[in-house]
């Protein structure tokens, strides 16, 4: 086969690295433009990450304030005051050793002082359930559905499938969930005559469920956003998120609430 | 006007600028990574060639036996320089193989079949794509791990950029350059070989600003 003429090859040849300069500064242009447009995306989630990471350090910091201030509340209007009271019996036992009522009051200064006495263990339950780290999370959410029942409040029921336990951060985890779910249906659900609490474990899931059959609310978000969730239901999220579980909570006017949640646990 | 005298002339400019470029590494070189250190002697491997190619002319010997020599040395050494701006694993574990490779292949080629009329199409074209494969993958790294906030700050983007251009326009002319010289006048030959002088030009200003910016990785 004859070569092309001179002309044609050339023109062809010069076109063909015209067409390469093209395509490689066409390429460039499309890495630098596609590069920065992720480089703004990156920016974006990074701006994002920080806001999400600002709110819950925001909602920790919350949290331990308001459990300082539940604690410091406790300790000043039982404990003090019992162990206040006990001080004066003392006191009058000590300028009238021989009054006719001094049985009567050492008696009393002795129930003071054990009230006293299952106050500060109900605080430092509260802190920190040690029954959790010796006996495991069943019992210790059972204690907890007995302290509840104890407030005559309403009926519980408790349920557990638990065969294979989660480490104790997780278990001190969920339990403060479940804590604070009980205490918000004490505070919140008027008129809740029945509570269950279940903890279920099955298909490679952990399911902590609580359900109240109180006066439930709207689930709607608020209209300005989530700073304006409770500090309870921040604190849920909180350790939700610590957990890498999903919080399901379902809940109508009228119609009580249903919390659940569930984490991986094969 | 003709076609030499373009082709004199260009390539006089792209010499020029070399030696800028590599005065400029020089000045430099404390400042800079390890990679530009390569680039700085890739600068002045390629101004040795140029010294090599002037005396070989000048004792009207042909200068086409130090292409493929040329070709090793630069692929090699932008491998390094490539080596280091990529910081992946792989490819420093490939990079001896097939990099070697090519320096031995052409290696090879000067010394069991020297050409004194004739390029070394194969050589060429197979740096070419080398060439094309380290900008590609700098690109691939650029858009894969966005560690770089501003491109026109990264001196490799300025390197990678030029080669790019240089690369793929020196293909074509590769490809077809031992075609040209069997089949059409030498005027086209040189016209093309002063689009490649313009390509190198381009190239080293690339070099240039690589070496010139203040380097942030």
């Amino acid at each position: 086969m004859d070569a092309p003429a001179e002309v044609t090859f050339g023109t062809l040849l010069l076109g063909g690295i015209g067409l390469m300069l093209l395509l490689a500064a066409a390429f460039v242009g499309f890495v630098v433009t596609y590069q920065q447009r992720l480089m703004r995306q990156q920016l974006r989630l990074r701006g994002a990450e920080a806001a999400h990471q600002h709110h819950l350090l925001t909602a920790v910091i919350a949290a331990q304030e308001a459990e300082r201030e539940r604690i410091g509340r406790d300790l000043h209007d039982d404990v003090a005051s019992s162990i206040a009271m006990a001080k004066m019996l003392v006191d009058q036992l000590s300028t009238a050793p021989n009054a006719a009522d001094a049985p009567e009051m050492l008696a009393l200064a002795r129930e003071v002082l054990g009230s006293a006495v299952e106050d500060v263990r109900t605080v430092s339950h509260n802190l920190y359930p040690d029954q959790l780290a010796r006996v495991g999370l069943v019992p210790a959410l059972s204690h907890l559905a007995e302290l509840c029942r104890r407030t005559d409040a309403l009926a519980v029921d408790f349920d557990a499938h638990y065969p294979h336990p989660l480490p104790l951060v997780k278990e001190l985890a969920l339990y403060r969930i479940c804590q604070e779910l009980v205490h918000n249906t004490l505070k919140h659900a008027s008129g809740a005559a029945h509570l269950r609490i279940q903890l279920r474990q099955q298909d490679g899931n952990l399911v902590l469920s609580v359900e109240d059959d109180g006066c439930g609310f709207a689930t709607s978000p608020p209209p300005d956003g989530t700073a304006a969730r409770g500090m309870g239901l921040r604190s849920i999220g909180v350790r939700v998120e610590m957990l890498g579980a999903e919080l399901e909570q379902h809940s109508a006017p009228g119609l009580g609430t249903r919390t659940r949640i569930k984490l991986a646990h094969p | 006007m003709d076609a030499s005298f373009w082709l004199v002339w260009t390539g006089q400019l792209s010499r020029i600028i070399l030696l800028a470029v590599g005065l400029l590494g020089l000045a430099r070189y404390r400042q800079l990574p390890s990679g530009l250190r390569y680039l700085v002697g890739l600068v002045w491997f390629g101004l040795t060639i140029e010294v090599c190619a002037k005396v070989l002319h000048d004792w009207k010997g042909s200068n086409l036996l130090l292409a493929p020599i040329d070709a090793a040395g630069e692929l090699w050494l932008l491998s390094l320089v490539y080596a280091w701006a990529l910081d992946s694993a792989t490819f420093s574990r490939l990079r001896p193989w097939l990099f070697g490779a090519f320096v031995l292949y052409a290696g090879f080629t000067v010394a069991l079949a020297p050409e004194f009329t004739r390029f070394k199409t194969g050589v060429m074209v197979l740096e070419s794509l080398g060439m094309m494969l380290l900008a590609g993958l700098y690109f691939r790294k650029l858009l894969n791990e966005l560690q770089v906030p501003r491109l026109s700050q990264a001196p490799m983007f300025w390197v990678s950029t030029g080669l790019l251009l240089y690369a793929l326009g020196k293909f074509l002319i590769a490809l077809f350059s031992n075609y040209m010289l069997a089949h059409y006048s030498l005027q086209l030959s040189l016209v093309m070989w002063t689009i490649h002088a313009m390509l190198i030009v381009v190239l080293y200003l690339g070099y240039g600003r690589a070496l010139w910016m203040r380097p942030q990785r």
